[in-house]
């Protein structure tokens, strides 16, 4: 076996570990694209609770209204943080899906990647188009 | 010269490569899961199967420091060490005519165990036919696990001072 060939082993077992981590940010960019439309959800829900028991629960539950007040300030912020941190994860999944590609294509061995390739690809669209309809939304 | 149909059968996780002659034989898998490749052999050409361990290269701690740090300490790796075997065989090939070559791989994975067994019609004169390495495979990967497991000691050490330190 030539050096080459060794080198290009490792380099593809690099590609797997690289798959793995653009697989991780896609989840991680398409959770934070979400997280205001999660924000919006837990807003409706409380604000359902409010209105189905006709503004009862104000006096139901001891300090409610301390309760919806620091939940949605909670909710807003880490809505901000989860937007600022967004680029980042996608940043990461795009260039560990395109180094996983271009590392797996490599491979000498009689086993072929091609699931992994395919699914690299798909990661990376998904966390371009996912980023550029979140800015989209945004705007 | 005659034209080889190779054929290795049970090569599922294993992925060997092949030269004869030192010449890449290009190997596919068919639809039972089997590696098939096709060659030209002379009177005398040598016929190798191998694979290789990224583990039992010289610079095999240099390697999993790379792996370790890239793939987010550890966190990361996790196709590693399915299968800590490698395969050498060589044969020379004595051919009368076009033949077909049928490889299987052996399910005994001691060191110097035989790794192939063979069936063909051509005359053959077997050079090495073994599992090797296996003991300095197993032993490199308990030492990369318990560096592994200091490192990851350590990792959570400074985590804890850190946030010890940061409240």
């Amino acid at each position: 076996m030539t050096s080459g060939d060794r080198l290009r082993i490792g380099v593809v077992r690099l590609g797997n570990i690289f798959f793995g981590i653009s697989l991780v940010c896609t989840i991680l960019t398409l959770f934070t694209a979400f997280t205001p439309f999660l924000f919006a959800l837990y807003l409706l829900v409380l604000i359902f609770i409010v209105l189905i028991t006709i503004g009862t629960i104000f006096v139901m539950v001891d300090d409610f209204g301390g309760f919806f007040t620091n939940s949605t300030e909670f909710m807003g912020s880490f809505t901000e943080t989860a937007l600022v941190a967004m680029p980042y994860f996608a940043g990461i999944g795009v260039a560990a899906a395109v180094l996983a590609v271009l590392l797996l294509s490599l491979e000498v061995r009689p086993k072929k990647h091609v699931a992994k390739i395919v699914l690299s690809v798909v990661f990376a669209v998904l966390t371009v188009a996912i980023v550029i309809f979140s800015r989209l939304v945004v705007q | 010269m005659s034209r080889i149909k190779l054929s290795i059968k049970g090569a599922a996780g294993v992925s060997p490569l092949a030269t004869i002659d030192d010449q890449k034989v290009k190997l596919r898998k068919n639809s039972f899961g089997n590696l098939e490749g096709n060659f030209e052999a002379t009177e005398g050409s040598v016929l190798k199967i191998y694979t290789w361990e990224i583990i039992s290269s010289p610079l095999w701690l240099l390697w999993e420091f790379v792996f370790f740090v890239v793939s987010v300490f550890g966190i990361f790796d996790w196709g590693r060490g399915k299968y800590l075997r490698e395969i050498a065989f060589e044969v020379v090939l004595h051919p009368r005519g076009d033949d077909t070559i049928v490889a299987t791989v052996l399910r005994e994975k001691g060191e110097g165990s035989p790794a192939l067994g063979l069936s063909c019609a051509t005359e053959t004169e077997i050079r090495e036919n073994e599992y090797v390495n296996t003991a300095k495979l197993k032993k490199r990967r308990k030492i990369v696990n318990w560096l592994r497991f200091v490192a990851w000691l350590c990792i959570i050490g400074c985590a804890i001072a850190i946030i010890a330190n940061f409240f």
